[in-house]
């Protein structure tokens, strides 16, 4: 955001990140996952990694009974352990307890405990902002972070459809502030058309996001991210975003990233579909239109 | 030279006019924000031009614009005469713009009127066609016979509506003179799409968006090209769409009046 006032081209960002789903097995894993996260949209969009603050908001149980107070006390050291890694002071935030019902069993039920982690970023110059949408056939898409997906199951959104929770949650991936700093420096650089995290749903879920908002198609390999493709569709992981590059820009932006996790995946396509190969052979396709229907209308 | 003072009209309830005073300042304008309450004391003569922004004045009671209406023709009656007798540019927009067609100044008579006071409302700016809210993006294509100092030289606009009430609609057998259509809803390139929905929004008959009074000096329109000043307020900009951007008309108004 720019405000229309102010002197120059300096703006600022607001982002959030949230995943109750991670909650339930692991709210440790849930606060380090999301401060990753909003951290994580306020760098795609270009604000200043160093220049980040991060606010906190609990939506609990009654900390009165002893596991509920106990899944609080994870949940707010990965607060704590999350805001050192990325330097990120929490500046505020607010807790929301007792948040239970009367069940038709006659008694008591805590909503799963949520921690909505927001952040507030400098952008040193919107005119250099990047938006999640794919912009032109025939740019590259990368793959940036340690991908590191969550346990033997895929993410909360699988778990969601009716899969077990993830054995192993959410961690801090060791090299995301120098990564964050990298993009920062490629984007205003000039040299990211798109760039969109992967969180809920995880690469698939992204990949769709990115075409859904560009009206274009993307072909990805998969097959080096993980031997499980529905994990390395769908997996969970922190720290890791989908980048387009044009071709020209592609070669500079690799070196930025030298001795740091970088993947070339595939390429925006006009065809309008997005298609996932597993050494070149397809395991999903979906018409761009149909994940536009699936968008803007109901379940 | 000095920047023209611009006096813009504050309702309780209007909300768009920072982005007015931000536009008007853009296209070289000094402006002043003055709520209805102290106008009464306000040295209003001094003002190069008069705009009506938009919002929703008194909370949208009795219809739209329609006790900013009565406000301008009964308390401030001869505020509103000095500008549209003068021949002072004055432009309303969006709730602005229902405000000078339920005072009646437009399209008003096809010569000044000496009274503001008296009934002369022939239009209205009623329910969209659509039945609903419409915010979104549209372009604006300027009227080539339309003579007035509003639109010299002024190129296609894209720029954002926000309204349900915005069609203009006059009594059965009555038509706009055409020379008093200012600005027409068009495609992406510029070209009029007089009825087609959703280029045009509200269903105003030939797709007018905005009009002019007989004598030119008077612009009301629904959409708003205030929000449209610098390139990076376009949804698409990052995309390399900007579209034509809404200072042309600010500018017009203080420099060619």
């Amino acid at each position: 955001m720019k405000p229309l006032e102010t002197q120059g081209w300096r703006g600022f960002v607001l982002s959030n990140g949230i995943n109750p789903a991670l909650g339930e097995s692991d709210p440790y894993g849930m606060a380090v996952s999301v401060v990753d996260e909003a951290i994580r949209n306020a760098v795609a969009v270009g604000a200043d990694p160093e220049r980040i603050a991060i606010l906190d908001n609990f939506c609990w149980g009654d900390p009165r009974n002893p596991e509920t107070l106990g899944t609080l006390v994870e949940a707010a050291r990965g607060c704590h352990d999350a805001a050192l890694h990325y330097g990120s002071p929490f500046i505020s935030g607010k807790d929301s307890l007792n948040n239970e019902y009367l069940g038709s069993d006659g008694k008591r039920h805590a909503i799963p405990g949520t921690l909505l982690i927001s952040a507030i970023g400098i952008h040193p110059d919107v005119r250099n902002a990047v938006t999640m949408d794919l912009k032109a056939a025939g740019n590259k898409v990368y793959l940036v972070g340690e991908w590191e997906p969550f346990g033997q199951e895929a993410g909360s959104r699988e778990q969601e459809a009716g899969g077990q929770p993830s054995a192993v949650s959410g961690h801090l991936p060791e090299f995301a502030p120098k990564i964050y700093r990298t993009l920062h420096t490629a984007i205003h650089a000039g040299l990211v058309r798109a760039a969109h995290d992967l969180s809920e749903g995880g690469l698939a879920v992204a990949a769709a996001e990115m075409c859904i908002g560009g009206r274009l198609g993307v072909t990805l390999e998969i097959a080096d991210l993980h031997k499980d493709h529905t994990l390395a569709l769908f997996g969970e992981t922190n720290g890791c975003l989908l980048v387009e590059v044009a071709p020209a820009n592609a070669l500079k932006f690799e070196m930025q990233f030298e001795g740091l996790p970088l993947t070339f995946l595939g390429s925006v396509t006009l065809a309008a579909g997005i298609v996932f190969n597993r050494n070149g052979m397809p395991v999903l396709q979906i018409p761009v239109e149909d994940a536009v229907r699936a968008f803007r209308t109901h379940l | 030279m000095p920047p023209p003072p611009v006096l813009i009209l504050h309702a309780p309830g209007s909300n768009r006019d920072g982005d007015l005073a931000h536009a008007i300042r853009a296209a070289g304008g000094e402006p002043h924000i003055v709520p209805l309450s102290a106008l009464a004391q306000a040295d209003w003569r001094g003002y190069a031009m008069l705009a009506l922004p938009g919002g929703f004045a008194h909370g949208d009671a009795l219809g739209a614009g329609r006790l900013f209406a009565l406000e301008l023709r009964f308390t401030f009656y001869e505020l509103l005469d000095h500008f549209i007798t003068s021949g002072k540019p004055v432009i309303g927009i969006c709730n602005g713009f229902q405000a000078l067609v339920k005072a009646g100044v437009l399209p008003g008579d096809p010569t000044p009127s000496p009274s503001p006071q008296a009934e002369r409302g022939v239009a209205t700016l009623t329910f969209n066609a659509s039945g609903h809210f419409e915010c979104r993006w549209v372009t604006l294509a300027p009227n080539p016979a339309n003579p007035s100092p509003w639109l010299i030289d002024l190129p296609p606009i894209h720029c954002p509506v926000a309204h349900g009430e915005g069609r203009l609609l006059l009594p059965e057998g009555r038509t706009l003179p055409e020379g008093q259509v200012a600005l027409v809803y068009a495609d992406g390139n510029g070209n009029p799409t007089g009825d087609a929905y959703p280029l045009n929004p509200n269903g105003s008959p030939g797709g007018v968006a905005g009009i002019t009074n007989g004598a030119g000096n008077v612009l009301g329109l629904m959409p708003h090209p205030e929000d449209h000043i610098h390139p990076h307020q376009h949804p698409n900009w990052t995309r390399g769409h900007t579209g034509g951007l809404g200072i042309k008309l600010f500018e017009n108004g203080l420099r060619n009046f």
